[in-house]
């Protein structure tokens, strides 16, 4: 029989929209008082805006599962992680958590630049729950795998940014929960940190921790979870095994766009945090109804768009900008890549087309995005206005072995040539070693 | 580099395996929570040392500042107020000592007060990114200054013997106006602290305040001052009674009205026990908050 480790019911979570960011004044809150000891509830009615950041969750997790949580953002993954670890506490339901917990919402929290590697370890392990003398008795451990022992006593302000997150994580590293909630703390750090990170949440994931995991990094939900859970605007929008998660989030973020239609409708794709006198209007792929396309590999690809312009403009820089389904940007090509660039446009709608000669990408799905900005301010920003499906040009001999990554080289290769016989090689290979 | 894993869970351990948490909505008034605080007395540690670590981090005079800021304040006290404008101690003490003893313990009280107040805030990465008993900020902003005391007081028991103070069994009484200077630096930092996360009016406000309280408490001058029924209002700041009871403590001359002592240390314990469920009620919103 297995045990439950983490469960969650009716679990909600509701936040005031002033309350995020910024503080409120003592006179509203003299204001408010009248109202709060009529009803105790936070009234829906007083113009204060409210807002279910995760609503309606059930679920459980049995102990020594690794358990994904994949979303878009504000889909509430981060909210769902702050509570299980008890920063913020719920607004309705309940949930359960067996077992000594620890939470990584961020590596190295509590580090302060003026005290030193060491201070800074003790610090640190004290914050995440640690004893003094498990800190002490894993100290020599935690400076190693960081690899910081020569300049432990140095303030960690002197440190680079990829020693300070080595330190860092080799703390997390050496926590000894039972439940492990780790959030995007993966995303720091380069790409060799990152897989070192991974490996050893995947041994500690397969030696019966129970582990949740929330990640952008959609091969990594793959290959560490076994299951998953899509959230989607605060609520669960799948649950299942994390293959199958993760195709249902691929295919959901594609399916919005196909819902939406037109770039007009995709307004809340957009972030307001722009100057705004542009505006893209609408996007097309040529030879194609609408905002999805399937191209060959090596075939052409254009595309039509259309913007707004509320006032004159200058110096104005269009971008495209291609992801693969798990967020990389895989290229991104501006209008003053060529020449002569978009001069000095009046007010008015316009369109413009782009031209992809020959698409160098490999099979597999993409979206695309747009950007504009003039010399000051970015103009406007969506993503995604569409999709493209990359499908084979001809037939491959073995087409289990898709390829990998995202472009498309072109390799010219050799033929294999034989240097020596299968003997000479074994003989060989023992003189070496 | 072999990459070590993530260390075996503890789950040998029967005390730990059976941890059981609970979330749910706060429901109103909550217990103190002292059991957990005492769990988490590892990180009260850690945040206090930081914080002593920290203070006179990249500074000349490092700690001396401990003795340089009560005993600047010494003599500016003693050449103005006691020199030009003729304010007068206690009878029999000279007003450096006079003044430097109650010095001493209000800027420990005036210090830690500051300090708890803003905890949260300064800590915020903290209070938003991990779980821990919240109370544990304020507290930690009480214990740190402590240090500041301590190597202040070196600088008294000097002053002590240079006008020769023998010390008396009323020294005896110290520990106990320590702990009530504590328990007052306690009881409102909580309270301001709560306040602090939503309305940043109170950092602001701190240093005022802490200069408007100094005047109201007999720190550069004597409670005896202070007669009929405005002694009472007067002794409703617990500060009153600690400066008083701890100069007479070290001192060990005059008498110490002892009224004033227990009507500020009723008043402490009260704002103490109303500040921490208050705190308690607000803290599962900090996060959200800060």
């Amino acid at each position: 029989m297995t045990e439950i480790a983490v469960r969650a019911e009716d679990l909600g979570k509701n936040y005031l929209l002033g309350q995020m960011n910024s503080y409120r004044t003592i006179r509203e809150a003299l204001a408010g008082v009248p109202a709060k000891l009529r009803h105790r509830e936070p009234a829906e009615g007083t113009g204060r805006q409210s807002m279910w950041a995760l609503r309606h969750l059930d679920f459980q997790v049995a102990q020594g599962e690794a358990v994904g949580i994949i979303g878009h953002n504000g889909a509430g993954k981060s909210t769902l992680l702050k509570l299980l670890s008890r920063v913020t506490g719920p607004t309705e339901g309940r949930a359960e958590v067996v077992g000594r917990v620890s939470a990584l919402l961020e590596v190295g929290t509590g580090f302060h630049p003026e005290l030193t590697g060491r201070e800074n370890v003790y610090l640190n392990g004290s914050v995440l729950g640690m004893r003094r003398s498990e800190i002490t008795a894993k100290f020599d451990d935690i400076v190693a795998f960081a690899d910081v022992a020569p300049h432990i006593d140095t303030p960690i302000k002197r440190y680079s940014s990829g020693m300070q997150v080595r330190l860092a994580f080799a703390v997390a590293a050496h926590l000894e929960p039972e439940v492990l909630i780790v959030d995007e703390v993966l995303a720091v750090g380069d790409a060799a940190f990152q897989r070192k990170c991974l490996g050893s949440l995947e041994r500690s994931a397969k030696r019966g921790r129970t582990v949740l995991f929330v990640s952008h990094n959609l091969p990594a939900i793959r290959s560490l979870c076994s299951r998953a859970i899509v959230l989607d605007r605060g609520r669960k929008a799948f649950e299942g095994t994390a293959d199958a998660a993760v195709e249902y989030y691929l295919n959901s973020r594609a399916n919005d766009v196909a819902q939406a239609g037109s770039v007009a409708e995709l307004t809340r794709h957009r972030d307001y945090f722009m100057g705004g006198h542009l505006h893209f209007t609408d996007f097309s792929f040529v030879g194609s109804e609408g905002t999805d396309k399937v191209v060959r590999v090596g075939d052409p690809l254009d595309m039509r768009f259309s913007f707004r312009l509320d006032m004159p403009l200058g110096d104005i820089l269009v971008r495209l900008n291609i992801y693969s389904l798990d967020d990389v940007m895989v290229a991104q090509a501006g209008t003053t890549n060529q020449y002569p660039p978009i001069p000095h446009l009046d007010a008015g709608t316009y369109e413009l087309s782009a031209s992809i000669d020959s698409l160098a990408l490999q099979p597999g799905r993409y979206a695309v995005g747009l950007s504009a900005r003039d010399g000051h301010d970015i103009q406007d920003v969506i993503h995604p206005v569409g999709y493209f499906d990359v499908v084979e040009s001809v037939e491959v001999a073995h087409i289990f072995t898709s390829p990998g990554g995202y472009l498309r080289l072109p390799v010219e290769w050799g033929r294999p040539e034989q240097t020596s016989s299968a003997t000479d090689t074994r003989a060989e290979v023992g003189h070496v070693e | 580099m072999a990459v070590p894993d993530l260390a075996e869970p503890a789950s040998s351990s029967g005390l730990l395996s059976t941890r059981h948490t609970v979330i749910e909505p706060p429901s109103g008034w909550q217990g103190v929570g002292l059991r957990e605080i005492w769990q988490y007395r590892e990180l009260l540690r850690a945040l206090a040392g930081r914080d002593v670590k920290l203070r006179y981090k990249q500074t000349v005079l490092g700690f001396a500042w401990c003795v340089l800021q009560p005993f600047l304040y010494m003599v500016v006290f003693s050449a103005l107020l006691a020199g030009v404008g003729g304010v007068t101690g206690e009878q029999g003490i000279p007003y450096p000592i006079f003044s430097y003893s109650g010095l001493l313990i209000w800027l420990y009280f005036a210090d830690a007060l500051t300090r708890s107040s803003t905890s949260l805030v300064t800590n915020n990465v903290l209070v938003s990114k991990v779980y821990f008993p919240r109370l544990t900020a304020p507290l930690s902003g009480v214990i740190s200054p402590m240090l500041d005391f301590a190597i202040g007081s070196v600088l008294l028991v000097g002053i002590m013997i240079y006008y020769s103070f023998p010390l008396t069994t009323a020294f005896l009484l110290v520990p106990l106006f320590l702990v009530l200077a504590v328990l007052a630096a306690a009881a409102f930092g909580i309270w301001l602290s709560a306040i602090n996360v939503r309305y940043r009016d109170v950092g602001y406000a701190m240093p005022f305040v802490v200069q408007i309280w100094m005047f109201v408490s007999p720190v550069v001058y004597s409670a005896s001052k202070v007669q009929g029924k405005a002694k009472f209002f007067y002794s409703l700041n617990p500060m009153a009674g600690v400066v008083e009871g701890f100069r007479y403590a070290v001192l060990g001359r005059g008498t110490l009205d002892w009224s004033m002592v227990v009507i500020g240390t009723v008043v402490s314990l009260a704002v103490l026990t109303g500040g921490m469920l208050y705190f308690r009620r607000v803290e599962r919103t900090f996060a959200d908050a800060i």
